[in-house]
């Protein structure tokens, strides 16, 4: 490729990839943006003051998303680090991981409709502990997967020396595995949030329309044809993956020299 | 002092090893030569508690081990691989041992200094393993078990991935520290050399059985250790070539 063509297509993509980070706030403090205006019309900080104020359903989705989002990347991941280790240690190691893959190669809207019935029986559709049941049914698998990669048989014999040095089992964990597995475990919590917090298929229809996600929330705001409002939601729907990807570059890539 | 009574052990229907009898003196070495899979590893792992054997004893300082978990048998086992926790320095590697018995701080540090000038590793001692050559992470492995004062410290081709010069520095180094802190040794190999540099005693093993000799003039002679061939070679070389 052309020197000139490669700097044309490198700032493309930087534009492309910057763009909504900017635009998507921006679009947020104008509220009065009517067909056929090519442009929006008011700028002013409306919506964000009801946003602080408590006033709107964005405020309620958004904590809502963050409790959903934050327990599901700590139980999955908790979950996930223990059941990998079973997994990659125990004489089924390839059937773990073909069982561990299966909810994850299923499309989410297919999965959720699978699941809906079992959750219609147990009474949890429409509640917000049968949506993150229903993320966990996916958060976990992804998990498992994720953590087989680390206990490797070096980790094993890491443990077993360990041992052999005086260390019982639980000494062996917290001050040997965890310290270990520290930006793994850093890493599959921010993946598995992204998971939960970006979740559209599974949340709408496991959430029967009475969990309103912000994810769910940004949907609907588009389909009402309400810009400023739909901006807001994405603009906060962008904050938390945004600062998790900050943090994770800050303190457990540069640690590791990455 | 370990003892070894009657050991076996089996996977299937193949026997590793069988009716294995030994005994290692109070900071004595035995050496066992043996090829891969004839049982070495197995062995050293059923001493340290990793595996359980089928039948037989393992005593340690006299008490039998049936039973006793890994952490409590005071049987380092190191690998051919130095497995230095990572997120540890050389320094609070060789402390891990100690640190875990919850040991005052000021001893550890006494110790750990102590170690460390005798590994000469004092000006590696807040270095990250990742910043340390083979050679080096192998001696803060070996400081790591020994500080420890084990009842056995159980090698398993301990020296297999270093190079000959560094190979025999670490050989002269482990004879070194397991005299002064007269720590008992099983180390298994299957370099002929070592196993008689290193072992007070020798051994050799085959098909899961142990061979024992009076002389290591009678370990080099027997065929099966490969002794009397390698001299043989060297023999007819020097008066080919020389």
């Amino acid at each position: 490729m052309p020197r000139k063509n490669f700097h044309i297509v490198l700032v493309a993509s930087v534009v492309i990839a910057v763009f909504p980070f900017v635009w998507l706030p921006l679009m947020s403090f104008f509220s009065d943006w009517n067909y056929p205006n090519i442009l929006p019309g008011v700028l002013d900080v409306q919506q964000w003051k009801l946003f602080f104020s408590g006033q709107q359903d964005v405020r309620h989705s958004f904590l809502l998303s963050l409790a959903i989002a934050t327990t599901t990347a700590t139980l999955s991941t908790a979950v996930g680090f223990g059941l990998a280790r079973t997994v990659s240690f125990g004489s089924r190691r390839k059937q773990g991981i073909f069982w561990s893959l299966l909810p994850v190669t299923i499309s989410p809207v297919l999965f959720a409709t699978i699941l809906a019935f079992y959750f219609n029986v147990a009474g949890i559709s429409g509640t917000v502990g049968g949506v993150m049941i229903a993320q966990l049914l996916i958060a976990i698998p992804f998990s498992i997967i994720y953590f087989t990669a680390f206990w490797t048989p070096r980790v094993m014999h890491m443990e077993q020396l360990a041992a052999t040095l005086g260390s019982t089992p639980y000494q062996t964990f917290t001050q040997v595995v965890l310290p270990y597995a520290r930006p793994f475990l850093l890493v599959c919590f921010f993946q598995t949030f992204i998971i939960s917090w970006f979740e559209y298929g599974l949340t709408s229809v496991i959430g029967a329309g009475q969990v309103q996600t912000l994810t769910l929330k940004v949907y609907l705001y588009v389909q009402e044809a309400s810009p400023s409002l739909a901006a807001l939601a994405a603009t906060l729907l962008i904050l938390p993956p945004a600062l998790l990807l900050w943090f994770n570059r800050q303190y457990v890539f540069k640690p590791l020299g990455v | 002092m370990m003892e070894v009574r009657n050991l076996a052990k089996s996977y299937g229907q193949q026997p590793i090893l069988r009716n294995i009898n030994l005994i290692v003196e109070q900071g004595k070495t035995l050496a066992v030569l043996g090829r891969s899979g004839c049982g070495k590893t197995t062995l050293l792992r059923i001493v340290a508690g990793l595996i359980s054997p089928d039948n037989g004893k393992v005593l340690l300082d006299g008490k039998d081990m049936e039973g006793v978990p890994t952490h409590l048998r005071n049987a380092v086992y190191m690998n051919q691989e130095p497995l230095l926790f990572p997120h540890l320095t050389v320094r609070q590697n060789i402390a891990f041992g100690l640190k875990i018995r919850s040991i005052s701080v000021q001893q550890i540090q006494k110790e750990v200094s102590t170690m460390l000038e005798q590994l000469g590793l004092q000006d590696h001692a807040d270095k990250w393993p990742d910043q340390l050559s083979g050679g080096q992470r192998q001696r803060v492995s070996f400081g790591r078990a020994i500080i420890t004062q084990p009842s056995v410290l159980l090698l398993d081709e301990p020296f297999g991935n270093l190079d000959t010069d560094t190979r025999q520095q670490m050989q002269e180094l482990f004879l070194q520290l397991t005299r002064t802190y007269q720590t008992t040794s099983l180390l298994v190999t299957h370099d002929l050399k070592e196993a008689i540099l290193v072992g007070n005693e020798t051994a050799y093993m085959e098909e899961g059985e142990l061979y024992f000799y009076d002389s290591p003039a009678a370990f080099l002679a027997d065929p099966r250790t490969g002794g009397a061939s390698e001299l043989a070679f060297w023999k007819q070389y020097m008066n080919n070539n020389i």
